[in-house]
C-alpha cells in the first residue's frame, strides 16, 4: 500500500484562480469560429436563402385563395406529400405554405450541417491529437465539446436571424417568421447536441458522423411515418422534425414546442458534457471491436482492397436508399390520388419529372431523380477517397507495390460505378416492390421501377467520370466537385419550384435521363452519357499515370 | 563517373525536382551497391523523402537520371516494385482495417510475401494483429509497416526513418532484422536523421543537404576524412599552431609541462605527431570523429555563411 509522501507541496495549484471543467471554452470557441469564418456564414446564408427564394413561388403557383384551398383539400384527402413535407396548417398565408414546403427539408439539411460541425470540432480534433495539445493548456475537460456546440449554434443563429428578418420583412407576419426561424434552429440544436453525444460514444470522427447523420435521417423517416396518418400519429412528438411542424408557424404558433426543443437539446448537451468530463482522452463509450488477425483470402489487390474498404459504406447507402424507396413506395398510391385531384399540382409534378399522363410514373420518376443524385454523391465521394489517400499518404504505400497507378485508380472507379448501380437498383426495387404490393401488381411494378431506376445510371456515372477526371488531371480542384454536386441537387430538386431557366438544368447530365417508362425509351442519350462518363474516366486515369503522386 | 566496381542497385545522378518555386532536389547523387546497408542522412527538409519518392516513380524528375534495380523508376515502376519493399516515413493506414489485415494486404500486393515469416515478425515486434489500426499507437502503426515490408523476400528494402516512434527495444529488433537482410545478401537503403542508428547498421552513407549530396562513402573512410581529437601532455610546449590542418588548439602550461588539445585533419597527423614527440610526449589520447561531429561539420561547410566564421 502506498502512502502519500509527507513532503508533497501543499500550495494551491494556481493561487487565486478558479478553474472548472469549462475553463477555456471561450478561447476555444473563438478559435473554432475563426476557423469557420467562411463555413458558418456560408451554410447559414445559403440555407436561409433557399427559404427566401421559395416563398415568392407560392404567390405564383397558387395565386388565389381558391387555388390554395384546393391544394389543402387535396392534401387532406390523401397522406402522400403530407408524409414527406408534414401537414399544411395554413394554406391561405404564403408564410404557411413556405413553412410547409421547406420546413422538414431544411431541418434535415441544417441538422446534418450541425452534426458535421460538432463532430469536426470535437471528436475529429481529439482523434487528430489536437485535443491533447489544447488540453495540456489551461483548458477544462468539457471545454472542447462546449466550444464545438457554440460553433454549431453560430450557424443556427445566422440562419434563424436571416429567416426571421427575411420572411418578416416581406410582410408575412413577424410572429410566424420568428416561430419558423427559431423552431428550425432549435431542432438543429437538438441534432447538434445528439451529435455531441455520438461523439462521446465512438472513437472515430467517421463513426460519430455516421451515427449523427443516421439519427437525423431516422428522425426524418419517423416524422414521415407519423405524418402518413391524419392527424399525425403521436410518434410525431418523438422527432425534432415533427416539432418543427408542430410549432405551426404562421398557423397559430405554439411557442411551447420551441421551449421543448431548448429543454431537449440542453439535456442532451448536458449528458454529452458530463461524459466528456469523465472519460479518458481519446476513448469512447463504445469499445472498438477486435479485427481479423489475417486478411480474408480474397483480399490482395487494389480492387479487392477498395472493395474491403468501401463495402461497409456502400452497404449503409444501399440500406438508406432501400428504406427511402420502401417509404416512398408505400406513398405512391395515395400520392397518385392526390395529384389526380389537383390539376395545378399535377402540372407541377409533371414539370419535375415527366410530361406523361401516368401520374404514378411521374411521381416515381421524381423520386428516382433524387436516387440518382444520391448515387452520384456516393460515386463522387468514393472516387475522391483516392485523393484523400493521396494527401494523407496511403497512396504512396499502395503505389510502392506491384499495383500500377491505373489499377489503383480503376479500383475505386469500379467500386464507385458499381455502387451507383447498386444504389439505384436498391432504391428502384424497394419502391417498386412496396408500391407493387399496395397496387396488387408486384411482379409488373417491381420490374418496371427497377428498370426505370437503372435508366438513370449513366447520368450518375457522368459525375463519377468527372470526379476521376478531376482527381487524375486537376487534383487541386477536387473541392469543385462538391460545388458541381450541390449545383445538380439544387437545380434538379428546386429548379422547377424556383422557376429557374431550363439551360441551368441542361448543363447537368440528369436533364438527359430518358423519362422512361413515362415516355418512350430513348437509348441514344444513355449511350452518349455512358460514353461521356467513360471518356472522362479514361482521361482521368491517363492523367493519373502522368503526374506526381502526391501532387 | 562510371563505377566499374560493384553492381549498383540504385544509381541516381544529378536529380532535380522542384515543387513550384521550391527546389527540393538540386542535383542530388546517390549510389547504393548491391548487398550493402546504405545510410541516407540529412536534416529535416533536405530532400530524403523526395528522393525516395522519385526512386519509387511516384514523382517525376525535372532533370537528372535515376536507375533502380536495372530499370527506370518512372517507366518500369510496377515491374520494379515487385522486387522492393518500402516503408514510408509518414505512417498513415486505413483506420477500419486491423493490423493483421493491413500486413496481409500490403504484403500480398508486393512481391515475395512469406506468410510464415509474418508470424515470427509479429512475435519479435510484439504486435497484436487483431487490433484495429485506429487504436494503435504511432509505434505500433510503424511496426505494422515494418512487418509488412520485412515479411516480403525482395531484393531492395527502402526505409524512410523506420525507427521513428519505436522504443529502443524495438529499434534493436529492427536492427537485427536489417543485419539478417544483409546476411541474406539483400540491399537496404535507410533514410534517417538518427546518427546512432546509421552508425550501428550502415556500411556506407550518403549525406545530403538542401537537395544536394555533400558526402558519400564508407563510414570508416568518412571517419578518416574527419577530424581526430588529440589530447597530449608534453614536457615542453609543442608548437602546433603553425601546422596546416590543426584546429581549435588549446594549450595550458603548467609546472610539469604543457597540456594540448586540438582537432587534427588526417593529412596533418604526421606533422602533429612529430611535433609532439619532439616536445617530449608523456601521454597521448586520440579519438576518431563521431558521426555527429562529421554531420555537423558537413552542414556547416556547405553553408557559406557558416563556413566563413
Amino acid at each position: 500500500m502506498s502512502v502519500a509522501s509527507a513532503n508533497r507541496s501543499t500550495a494551491a495549484p494556481v493561487p487565486g484562480a478558479r478553474a472548472t471543467a469549462f475553463t477555456g471554452t471561450w478561447p476555444l470557441a473563438r478559435a473554432a469560429l475563426r476557423r469557420d469564418r467562411v463555413r458558418t456564414p456560408a451554410w447559414g446564408v445559403g440555407l436561409a436563402a433557399m427559404v427566401l427564394a421559395v416563398a415568392p413561388t407560392f404567390d405564383r403557383l397558387y395565386p388565389t385563395a381558391q387555388s390554395r384551398l384546393e391544394l389543402a383539400a387535396s392534401l387532406a384527402a390523401s397522406p402522400s406529400l403530407t408524409a414527406l413535407l408534414g401537414p399544411l396548417y395554413n394554406p391561405l398565408s404564403t408564410g404557411g405554405l413556405t413553412a410547409w414546403r421547406v420546413g422538414a427539408g431544411l431541418t434535415l439539411a441544417l441538422g446534418l450541417v450541425n452534426v458535421f460541425l460538432v463532430v469536426r470540432h470535437s471528436r475529429a480534433e481529439e482523434q487528430a491529437g489536437l485535443a491533447e495539445l489544447t488540453g495540456s493548456g489551461v483548458v477544462g475537460r468539457r471545454a472542447p465539446l462546449a466550444a464545438a456546440l457554440v460553433a454549431a449554434s453560430a450557424v443556427d443563429l445566422v440562419f434563424a436571424v436571416l429567416v426571421v428578418l427575411g420572411l418578416g420583412g416581406r410582410g408575412m407576419g413577424w410572429a410566424g417568421a420568428l416561430a419558423f426561424g427559431t423552431t428550425i434552429a432549435g431542432a438543429a440544436l437538438v441534432f447538434a447536441a445528439a451529435a455531441a453525444v455520438a461523439a462521446q460514444l465512438t472513437r472515430t470522427a467517421r463513426a460519430a458522423n455516421g451515427l449523427g447523420s443516421a439519427v437525423v435521417a431516422g428522425m426524418f423517416a419517423l416524422a414521415s411515418l407519423a405524418n402518413s396518418s391524419s392527424p399525425p400519429h403521436a410518434v410525431v412528438w418523438l422527432t425534432p422534425i415533427g416539432w418543427v411542424e408542430q410549432t405551426r408557424p404562421f398557423a397559430g404558433e405554439r411557442w411551447w414546442v420551441i421551449a421543448l426543443e431548448v429543454v431537449v437539446s440542453a439535456a442532451l448537451a448536458l449528458v454529452a458534457l458530463e461524459v466528456a468530463g469523465r472519460r479518458d482522452l481519446g476513448s469512447g463509450i463504445l469499445r472498438p471491436r477486435l479485427g481479423r488477425t489475417t486478411a480474408a483470402r480474397w483480399v490482395g489487390s487494389p480492387q479487392t482492397l477498395a472493395w474491403r474498404l468501401d463495402r461497409a459504406t456502400l452497404l449503409v447507402w444501399v440500406l438508406g436508399v432501400t428504406a427511402l424507396g420502401a417509404l416512398v413506395g408505400s406513398l405512391v398510391r395515395s400520392g397518385v390520388d392526390m395529384i389526380a385531384s389537383n390539376p395545378r399540382l399535377a402540372e407541377y409534378i409533371r414539370s419535375l419529372g415527366s410530361t406523361s399522363s401516368t401520374i404514378a410514373d411521374a411521381y416515381a420518376l421524381t423520386v428516382i431523380a433524387m436516387f440518382a443524385l444520391v448515387a452520384a454523391a456516393f460515386g463522387l465521394s468514393t472516387v475522391l477517397r483516392l485523393h484523400v489517400d493521396e494527401t494523407e499518404g496511403r497512396a504512396e504505400l499502395v503505389l510502392s507495390t506491384q499495383a500500377s497507378r491505373v489499377q489503383w485508380g480503376a479500383a475505386r472507379l469500379v467500386t464507385a460505378a458499381s455502387g451507383v448501380v447498386a444504389i439505384l437498383l436498391a432504391g428502384g426495387l424497394a419502391m417498386g416492390l412496396v408500391y407493387g404490393a399496395t397496387a396488387h401488381d408486384l411482379p409488373g411494378l417491381s420490374v418496371r421501377y427497377t428498370e426505370a431506376a437503372l435508366v438513370a445510371v449513366p447520368a450518375a456515372w457522368v459525375l463519377v467520370g468527372l470526379s476521376m477526371a478531376v482527381v487524375g488531371l486537376l487534383p487541386r480542384l477536387t473541392w469543385v466537385l462538391w460545388l458541381v454536386l450541390t449545383y445538380c441537387i439544387v437545380v434538379g430538386e428546386l429548379g422547377p419550384l424556383l422557376g429557374l431557366p431550363d439551360w441551368m438544368r441542361k448543363i447537368t447530365p440528369f436533364w438527359y435521363v430518358p423519362r422512361w417508362p413515362a415516355e418512350a425509351f430513348a437509348p441514344v442519350p444513355l449511350v452518349v452519357l455512358t460514353a461521356l462518363a467513360g471518356l472522362l474516366a479514361v482521361g482521368g486515369l491517363a492523367g493519373l499515370k502522368r503526374r506526381d503522386v502526391p501532387d | 563517373m562510371p563505377d566499374v566496381g560493384p553492381e549498383l542497385v540504385v544509381d541516381a545522378v544529378g536529380l532535380v525536382k522542384s515543387f513550384g518555386t521550391v527546389r527540393a532536389l538540386d542535383g542530388l547523387d546517390l549510389q547504393v551497391r548491391a548487398g550493402e546497408v546504405h545510410g541516407f542522412l540529412g536534416p529535416n527538409g533536405a530532400g530524403k523523402t523526395t528522393t525516395l519518392r522519385t526512386l519509387l516513380g511516384l514523382l517525376r524528375l525535372d532533370a537528372g537520371s535515376a536507375w533502380l534495380l536495372g530499370g527506370d523508376p518512372w517507366r518500369d515502376a510496377v515491374a520494379l516494385h515487385r522486387r522492393l519493399a518500402y516503408v514510408p516515413g509518414e505512417v498513415v493506414l486505413w483506420p477500419s482495417l486491423s493490423g493483421g489485415e493491413t500486413i496481409d494486404l500490403l504484403a500480398r500486393i508486393r512481391g515475395g510475401y512469406r506468410p510464415n515469416r509474418r508470424a515470427e515478425l509479429l512475435e519479435r515486434f510484439d504486435l497484436d494483429p487483431s487490433t484495429k489500426v485506429s487504436t494503435y499507437s504511432k509505434g505500433n502503426r510503424q511496426k505494422v509497416l515494418l512487418v509488412a515490408a520485412l515479411a516480403c523476400d525482395v531484393e531492395l528494402y527502402l526505409f524512410d526513418e523506420p525507427t521513428d516512434g519505436l522504443d529502443p527495444l524495438m529499434a534493436e529488433v529492427f536492427r537485427e532484422c536489417v543485419d539478417e537482410l544483409t546476411a541474406a545478401g539483400r540491399t537496404v537503403l535507410l533514410s534517417s536523421h538518427l546518427l546512432a542508428e546509421v552508425d550501428a547498421t550502415c556500411q556506407r552513407v550518403t549525406i545530403i543537404r538542401a537537395g544536394r549530396t555533400v558526402e558519400t562513402g564508407l563510414l570508416t573512410d568518412l571517419r578518416h576524412l574527419g577530424r581526430t581529437t588529440v589530447r597530449a601532455t608534453t614536457e615542453r610546449t609543442a608548437d602546433l599552431g603553425g601546422i596546416e590542418g590543426v584546429h581549435d588548439l588549446a594549450v595550458t602550461a603548467s609546472a610539469a609541462g604543457a597540456e594540448v588539445a586540438c582537432g587534427v585533419d588526417a593529412a596533418a597527423m604526421p606533422a602533429v605527431l612529430s611535433q609532439l614527440s619532439a616536445a617530449g610526449v608523456r601521454t597521448l589520447e586520440s579519438r576518431p570523429p563521431t558521426l555527429e561531429e562529421m554531420f555537423l561539420r558537413y552542414y556547416d561547410q556547405s553553408d557559406p555563411a557558416a563556413a566563413q566564421s
